[in-house]
């Protein structure tokens, strides 16, 4: 903190009654000047000369001046208060509501540093009193709500010019102080004579305490001061805290929290969703409450929707849900909206906590069955929300429960939809896709039950009707079988670069994720369908023609039994008339996958490299790593990795014989 | 002077009218207002010095600012004042040359009547 400015209050009060009285002692000298300049202005005069009359303007300075003068004086009170105060433990509202009245004396503001230092001076009380605040008895805390709200009103003014008073105040509070405190707002909240014997949280009262309480928060978790997740958790801890004993807890819960998301503009959405959080984490209580007094009580049925949204949610749903959502909203579409529109990772993680630990089909039948809301609608939700969350994460054990928790969803969305599987929303297409191609272990028990003809074969043939779907799963797929390949190869490295291409034990498992062979069984469904050769599509023309060559090949028998695909044959059409063209300049995927599994020997394994390829034949390998266009880099390593004759005399290449591209070649022949 | 003698000088020149007193009023009221302005911005400026001398930080900055802000303000005005004293100190100086000169034409005049009687009765 800065110095104390006016540290000698005798100075001040010395100033301002001598220089008042100076300026009043010049008050005559100016009525007499006024009366002169009048009287000669008045009188016969041939000349026609007259005398300015500086009266007014010379009063208005004097004004100014006093305006000056007094300040020192007030400085002083109030600084005398502080020392007072200091000693007698006298509430804090005189003292503050001095500087406050100080303050707004000055005009223009600019003396307002002052005041802020004065204040700072009584910094080190209303610290004390906020940190200690979560130790206060209910009954201790309702009588001190003035003093509280006075000290809240202050830290949030003064941090807009001086956001380090957030520092000196907020800075140093351990989990327990501030979760009592938020205990105790949330207990102030809903206080009520029934239940506290306290005076009745009049609205008005609430708000006079929870506004600047909800600013000064605001301000800290704005500026850093303090971390909004543990806040955030920490409002979720205190919620329970706060009412454990109460005839009714899961009841002044939700009033409390629907009071604190009252003033959801001023806090971040960490905290709101914190809040939020909790609501779910207490979801059998909530639930109960819906089904017994929400259900059954009228008068009581619009509190559902307004404890879990505020007006910002309950804006961002209409936009959403239109005419689709019920009469109230449930928590699990909060969540879902919340995860979808991005409010805040907190936000996201709550609704994955939550989504993943109620089964799939309870939450479809919640929002679609229980709530009214369009089943397109949850979906996209709910699968946004899930898949975006899993991939963010890039965690194994969130992605396993995500892609479980999806294909549950996918499962609800089948029976609830009676097998059309074509209603199915892009958006939940791409979050499975992206959800099963980041986690192998899905991958490989998609493969698995395509191979065995089982459910997974319907869900992979709808996931890529969507583009983007299909791309994501086709470049998840060729990343595992690549990862399979590195792993593979590593087994027939030896320690000084021998590579070795005997009895190589290539599981068919490690293979599963290969998309020729996901297309291979397809075939044989679309064969057992009788869909035209012609509508198949080129195996190696990457995402969109593996999507083209799959959609087509539907099942017939699946649609004679109630599910199946409508099969968009203009579409396919005009995309493969579209994408025909470039078709024959791609690579062959087998010859990509040797091309990325040379680049992977060459960082992974430099001891292969040096043992079996010249160091002109090194050379060129390394200036073909270090391009970092992708498009050059695949290029320069296609013309090292030739066939003998096609390369020219003086060309630089990797020969068939060489033992590292046998190996490799041989790899990736048997993976395909 | 004609053949029949001093010709008759006209109306008389009027008494030269001018509130040379008030003047000289507003004169010493201005220059003890300027006195007086002069002598507060005086104490002000020391009084205010003090302050800020027991002060420390940019709060005494800032009040300096505010003070020295409002004595500008006076000092203006008194600056403004001291023209306006040496406008009238002028102004009187002119009137009373103009006041003298009106003197002077009323005693050619009375002369000049003086004469012109004279004769008449002397026919």
């Amino acid at each position: 903190m800065t110095s104390r400015t006016f540290a000698r209050p005798d100075v001040l009060e010395a100033y301002s009654p001598a220089m008042l009285g100076r300026v009043a002692a010049s008050r005559p000298q100016l009525e007499a000047y006024r009366a002169a300049v009048r009287a000669f202005n008045a009188a016969p005069n041939e000349t026609g000369v007259t005398i300015p009359d500086r009266t007014e303007q010379i009063a208005a300075d004097l004004d100014w001046l006093e305006e000056v003068d007094r300040q020192p004086a007030l400085f002083a009170a109030a600084l005398r208060s502080v020392d007072v105060l200091r000693w007698s433990g006298s509430p804090l509202t005189f003292s503050l509501a001095l500087l406050r009245e100080t303050w707004g004396l000055v005009p223009d503001g600019r003396l307002r540093a002052v005041l802020a230092q004065l204040a700072d001076a009584r910094m080190a009380e209303m610290t004390e009193l906020l940190r200690g605040a979560g130790e206060l008895s209910p009954e201790q805390f309702a009588a001190r709500a003035d003093d509280l709200a006075e000290a809240f009103a202050w830290v949030a003014d003064a941090s807009v010019d001086r956001p380090e008073v957030l520092e000196t105040v907020f800075g140093d509070w351990d989990a327990a102080q501030m979760r009592g405190l938020l205990a105790n707002l949330s207990r102030y909240a809903s206080a009520s004579d029934r239940v506290f014997g306290l005076r009745a949280g009049e609205p008005e009262e609430v708000e006079r305490l929870l506004e600047p309480a909800a600013r000064a928060l605001g301000a800290a978790l704005d500026h850093g001061v303090l971390d909004a997740a543990t806040v955030a958790a920490l409002v979720g801890d205190a919620c329970p805290a706060a009412f454990d004993g109460f005839d009714d807890p899961a009841f002044h819960q939700t009033q409390g929290r629907q009071l604190l998301l009252g003033h959801a503009d001023d806090l971040p959405a960490e905290i709101v969703s914190g809040l939020a959080h909790h609501a779910i984490t207490a979801e059998p209580v909530v639930a109960r409450l819906f089904a017994d007094e929400v259900g059954g009580t009228p008068g009581f049925h619009s509190t559902p929707a307004t404890i879990y949204l505020d007006h910002r949610f309950q804006a961002a749903l209409d936009d959403l849900l239109g005419d689709a959502r019920g009469p109230f909203i449930h928590p699990a579409t909060t969540y879902a909206l919340l995860a979808v529109d991005g409010w805040s990772a907190g936000a996201n993680e709550a609704a994955f906590a939550f989504a993943t630990d109620v089964h799939p089909s309870l939450t479809y039948e919640r929002l679609v069955a229980a709530e009214g809301i369009d089943g397109l609608v949850a979906q996209r939700i709910l699968a946004s929300g899930l898949g975006q969350h899993a991939v963010r994460s890039g965690d194994p054990d969130v992605l396993e429960r995500a892609a479980t928790t999806l294909y549950g969803l996918a499962d609800a969305h089948a029976a609830q939809s009676h097998g059309r599987w074509y209603s199915m929303d892009d958006g939940m297409r791409r979050a499975l896709a992206m959800t099963i191609a980041s986690h192998p272990h899905a991958l490989k028990e998609l493969a698995v039950g395509i191979s065995r003809r089982e459910t997974g074969a319907p869900l992979l043939v709808e996931l890529l009707r969507d583009d983007a779907a299909a791309g994501s799963l086709y470049q998840g797929a060729r990343s595992f079988q690549i990862d399979r390949l590195a792993e593979q190869f590593a087994g027939r490295v030896d320690a000084d670069g021998t590579v070795s291409t005997e009895t190589p034990d290539m599981h068919a498992g490690n293979l599963l994720a290969d998309p020729r062979r996901l297309y291979d069984t397809l075939d044989l469904l679309a064969d057992e369908a009788g869909a035209g050769e012609e509508l198949r599509g080129d195996i190696f023309s990457g995402a969109t023609n593996l999507l083209l060559g799959l959609v087509p090949k539907v099942p017939v028998k699946e649609v004679a039994q109630g599910g199946g695909l409508l099969v968009d044959i203009v579409r396919l059409e005009s995309e493969l008339e579209a994408l025909g063209a470039d078709r024959e300049e791609r690579f062959a995927r087998s010859h990509g996958a040797e091309l990325t599994l040379l680049a992977h020997v060459h960082l992974a394994h430099p001891e292969a490299i040096e043992r079996h390829l010249s160091e002109e034949q090194q050379g060129a390998l390394r200036d073909a790593m270090d391009l970092t266009d992708p498009v050059a880099r695949e290029e320069a390593l296609a013309e090292l990795w030739q066939h003998d004759d096609a390369a020219g005399a003086d060309d630089v290449i990797i020969p068939r014989d060489n033992e590292v591209r046998v190996l490799i070649e041989w790899m990736v022949g048997q993976a395909s | 002077l004609t053949a029949d003698g001093p010709r008759h000088p006209g109306p008389r020149p009027a008494e030269f009218e001018f509130p040379f007193a008030l003047g000289r009023q507003a004169l010493a009221a201005m220059e003890d207002e300027l006195e007086e302005l002069e002598a507060c911005v005086r104490s002000h400026d020391d009084a205010g010095a003090e302050v800020c001398a027991a002060a420390e930080g940019v709060s005494a900055t800032a009040f300096e600012t505010w003070l020295s802000t409002a004595l500008e303000r006076l000092v203006t005005a008194r600056t403004q004042l001291a023209d306006d004293i040496e406008a009238l100190r002028t102004q009187l100086a002119v009137a009373e040359r103009r006041r003298a000169d009106r003197q002077q034409a009323i005693a050619t005049w009375e002369r000049r009547m003086r004469e012109h009687r004279e004769h008449e009765v002397g026919r």
